[in-house]
């Protein structure tokens, strides 16, 4: 067996472990509420993937220098495809008559921080709630992320294996050393976890509802455990914490790291970090002043609050919905979809194209334009203050032609079966942006279409699209990538 | 500049006064006077002032220089003015008495999108009929390159100016002198008109059909004479030659002069061409066979015809209405598609281009390549010749701003009370593509006459924005536009 296939094993062997532990306390949960038969799945699914993972790791540990970009996104699909078939066999195996394809569609929508489902989640035992959770919140981070904790050359090769599976362009990470910036990522996402729950905690939610809320709004998954997502009625406390931790976890987590070490000027002229705070308020008061001048409330601090705790749960791709969106208007539906294109920040829980990339597209216009009036001209584009290489440029522009390609695909994809145009439309953009909750399912929950297995597929493979940002999953279709020197 | 721009928009007004030349010769031959005298008022309202501001502006022109900024104000002027004088004879003739909805209808026609505020034109008087039809022709292969091609002495360079109006990412140059090339296309442009007209009146069409449904189909705009639109004719004869040139339109036509020249071979390699045909065949394939299953068009034949005839009326952006269209929804989605991609650039129809979104998918193909070999190094070629970087980033450009301007309009289009955000959306895409009636999940919409002015407004703005290739019309809204730096002059 050559060195790659073994490190490629190897990993695919430790997260295999790390999925194995990570379902420990859904079997707990399972054995605590009485649950029995769910427990026993997943409690042999557990042992038997931590066991194979200990055995196989054993046997396949290499030390390897130095990997390939290739071997890399190899090793990134094949785990994300394990872990989600995995993961959909507890589904299968409680015994509550569930298709396969449903199971496999929920996993993916788990993993991938869609929160969407095909089970009916009001059926969900406990055990199998908490599991989803845990899905979510271990895809919001990442899988193979979570894997190099485990991997002893991991500080060599784990930068180039981890930029296969962190949303949004590599180039950003490049003011913190990796070592760093995981240590910091793991230790951040943990905070977050817990101060969310002990928030919700504070504010009245019961203990079970507070661990599934912390654990799925953390990775921006949404809450679909609470009400199918519609929160209007919860207490403003509740509405308010949620919404929060969906803003948090939607930023860049370099921003983080500056503002403890207290690099206020670097926040400043962070591009991204300023053009986000400026897009939610302008977006906010966009969305707020149509609102008002269709409904004509009253301009209290509720209001505007609760416009505001809207628009975050969109730009943060959580996708829930905090006020009655029942014949919300044109404008209002525009903006929503326009803000879940766009998305959230790189390097964060969120989906969507990124905000850095529309910057940078924003910037690529802008000097285009001047260079169109001025041909000789010279004029670089700037970010974070400093010049772009014209190869991120390229880049950046190609994600997002190669995100609409997508997205005009596999809404054609979804009509085959007959789905009507604006479901096949606003679905596609829900799993590819990751929000999972379609702007069909905003205004009007009761008319959601019925899929077939075919759409179901195609559903789960933009799901995947959007999570791991297309190139993992679509180089595997691609003729080029299983040309190597051996061949 | 400001010189060079008020005589040549003097010139431009006579110019389009020249034009309603023919609308009048009809509204005489048919003996429709109240047409007749609107026409004449709207001459003169063109002449008078035309003429005045040409000899006003005459002296000191030789000592301004064009530069690449003025080509785009000149350009945006010119579609502008024609399609507001355009407008004149719809008020005075008094059929259409709002001015924003005649300012609407002469900007669909001159933008070749066919979009009409008119529910019943089979009342209309022939000369109006045959003026929403000729002014689409004039717009189809471009004002500038027919008024370049027809008055060289105005100073003005035409290919700086043309490249601002002609569609697609390239510029077409047949050869040395610019004038020429404009001759050259213009005159297959003639040529294929005269051809179609003889084509459609051996048919079923009387002269006058014949003429106002060539003069449509080439310019790939898609007015008709009737309210049934082709359906009118029920005739696989009249869909066949009207399909076959609505084909022709979307291509680009300096392979014409290829052919002309024996270079057939080298017109046939175009990668442009095939991708298109490509496209063509197989959404037409696509569609039949969704036809056949749905049970919409049981018989494959049948539904093969039909699937043809209706993609090569989206994807060249003519937009005729026919009969049907309560086809199922992956033949109304994939329809949209193939409307925004558009025909091929040098062509008369809108969208995209297929050149670009050949370009496009290279790209692509080229950066999943490079995520796997890290040390690749290769070009992107197109034609078998490597495409430069500034082409690149202009297409880079064109697709962000392409997006940029659906998401604004779109916006605007429902702040302003249109109608659902779904149908707002997909009308913006039909007024940038330059198709004209708005597809929804339904059907086809012609409800245009039900949008307020500034819905109106929007949509004018967008088909001139999408006829102009967008970064003409949208530059004028940059700040550099406006900020006279020597620095860079």
């Amino acid at each position: 067996m050559s060195e790659n296939r073994k490190f490629i094993f190897n990993m695919q062997a430790i997260a295999l472990l790390v999925y194995g532990i990570s379902m420990i306390p859904s079997f707990l949960m399972s054995f605590h509420y009485g649950e029995i038969r769910i427990f026993c799945s997943l409690f042999i699914i557990s042992i038997g993937s931590i066991l194979f993972g200990i055995i196989a790791h054993h046997l396949l540990s290499n030390e390897l220098s130095n990997v390939t970009l290739r071997i890399c996104y190899v090793t990134t699909i094949t785990v994300w495809l394990i872990v989600i078939f995995l993961s959909s066999l507890p589904y299968y195996a409680s015994g509550e008559g569930y298709s396969f394809i449903d199971c496999l569609y929920t996993a993916t929508a788990s993993w991938t921080t869609c929160g969407t489902t095909a089970i009916p989640i009001d059926s969900l035992p406990i055990g199998l709630l908490i599991w989803r959770s845990t899905c979510n919140w271990m895809g919001g981070i990442g899988i193979v992320l979570l894997t190099l904790t485990f991997l002893p050359s991991w500080q060599f090769i784990g930068q180039r294996l981890a930029s296969t599976e962190i949303r949004g362009p590599r180039f950003l990470m490049s003011n913190m050393t990796f070592r760093k910036a995981y240590r910091r990522i793991i230790i951040l996402y943990l905070t977050f976890t817990l101060l969310q729950y002990t928030a919700l905690r504070l504010c009245g939610m019961t203990n079970l509802a507070a661990i599934l809320t912390a654990l799925s709004n953390t990775s921006t998954s949404g809450i679909l455990h609470l009400n199918n997502g519609v929160i209007a009625a919860y207490p403003t406390s509740i509405k308010a914490v949620i919404s929060l931790f969906a803003f948090l976890s939607s930023i860049n987590i370099s921003v983080f790291v500056l503002l403890i070490l207290g690099k206020f000027r670097s926040l400043k002229r962070n591009t991204e970090f300023t053009f986000y705070i400026s897009y939610v308020v302008i977006i906010t008061v966009l969305f707020t002043s149509i609102m008002y001048f269709e409904e004509h409330p009253s301009l209290t601090l509720g209001f505007i609050g609760t416009q505001l705790m809207q628009i975050v749960s969109f730009t943060s791709t959580a996708g829930f919905i905090v006020m009655d969106c029942t014949g919300l208007s044109a404008p209002c539906i525009t903006i929503i979809i326009v803000i879940m294109f766009i998305g959230s920040c790189a390097i964060s829980t969120g989906g969507g194209i990124k905000i850095s990339r529309i910057c940078m597209a924003l910037s690529c216009v802008k000097t285009s334009m001047f260079r169109t009036l001025h041909p000789h001209a010279i004029r670089d584009i700037r970010y974070n203050g400093e010049p772009t290489a014209s190869e991120d440029i390229a880049r950046i522009n190609v994600y997002i032609l190669l995100f609409m390609v997508l997205f005009f695909a596999g809404s054609l994809a979804l009509t085959i079966e007959g789905t009507p145009v604006i479901d096949a439309l606003a679905y596609s953009q829900a799993m590819l942006t990751n929000t999972g909750t379609p702007i069909t399912g905003v205004t009007d929950p009761s008319l959601l279409p019925t899929f077939g297995a075919f759409s179901k597929l195609v559903l789960s493979f933009l799901m995947l699209c959007g999570r791991l940002e297309i190139y993992p999953v679509l180089l595997i279709f691609s003729r080029g990538f299983f040309i190597t020197k051996e061949n | 500049m400001l010189k060079r721009l008020i005589h040549f928009l003097g010139s431009f007004l006579t110019f389009i006064g020249a034009s309603m030349l023919l609308p009048l010769f009809i509204a005489l031959v048919y003996g429709e006077e109240p047409a007749a005298w609107a026409f004449l008022i709207s001459m003169v309202i063109c002449f008078i002032p035309g003429m005045i501001i040409r000899f006003s502006f005459k002296n000191g022109l030789a000592d301004e220089k064009v530069r690449k900024r003025d080509s785009f104000i000149i350009v945006t002027v010119a579609w502008l003015s024609a399609s507001l004088m355009g407008s004149l004879p719809y008020l005075i003739s008094g059929y259409i008495d709002n001015f924003f909805q005649a300012f609407f209808e002469s900007c669909s026609g001159f933008t070749t999108t066919g979009a009409s505020v008119f529910t019943n034109i089979e009342h209309l008087p022939h000369a109006i009929l045959i003026w929403r039809c000729f002014s689409q022709w004039l717009g189809g292969m471009g004002m500038i390159v027919l008024f370049t091609a027809l008055l060289p002495g105005l100073g003005i360079k035409g290919l700086s100016i043309s490249s601002a109006e002609t569609p697609g990412p390239t510029e077409t140059r047949l050869t040395a002198r610019y004038r020429e090339t404009a001759r050259n296309l213009y005159l297959a442009y003639v040529l294929l008109t005269m051809i179609l007209f003889v084509l459609l009146f051996a048919g079923d069409m009387n002269a006058f059909d014949a003429l106002a449904h060539a003069f449509a189909t080439m310019a790939t705009g898609g007015f008709s004479t009737h309210n049934e639109g082709l359906a009118f004719f029920d005739s696989n004869y009249i869909y066949f030659v009207v399909g076959l040139f609505a084909f022709i339109a979307g291509t680009n036509f300096a392979l014409f002069f290829d052919i002309l020249a024996g270079r057939i071979k080298k017109a046939l390699e175009d990668e442009e061409l095939r991708l298109y045909l490509i496209l063509i065949a197989v959404s037409s394939l696509l569609i039949a066979i969704s036809l056949c299953i749905s049970g919409t068009r049981p018989a494959l034949d049948d539904a093969l015809f039909k699937a043809l005839f209706q993609v090569i009326n989206t994807i060249s952006t003519t937009g005729f209405l026919t009969s049907d269209f309560a086809w199922p929804p992956f033949c109304v989605l994939l329809l949209t598609f193939l409307m925004m991609i558009g025909g091929c650039s040098s062509s008369t129809a809108g969208g995209i281009k297929v050149s670009r979104i050949l370009v496009a998918f290279k790209i692509i193909k080229l950066e999943l390549k490079s995520r796997t070999h890290e040390f690749l190094v290769d070009d992107i070629k197109y034609n078998g010749v490597k495409v430069k970087s500034s082409v690149l980033y202009h297409i880079y450009t064109y697709s962000s701003l392409f997006f940029m301007t659906i998401v604004v309009a779109t916006l605007l289009l429902s702040l302003f009370g249109g109608g659902s955000a779904q149908t707002n959306f997909l009308t913006i895409i039909s007024c940038i593509s330059s198709l004209g009636p708005g597809l929804d999940n339904l059907g086809l919409l012609c409800d245009y006459h039900l949008s307020s002015n500034i819905c109106l407004l929007i949509c004018n703005f967008t088909m001139i924005a999408g006829r102009l290739e967008i970064t003409t019309m949208l530059v004028l809204f940059s700040r550099h536009f406006w900020s006279f730096d020597k620095t860079f002059e």
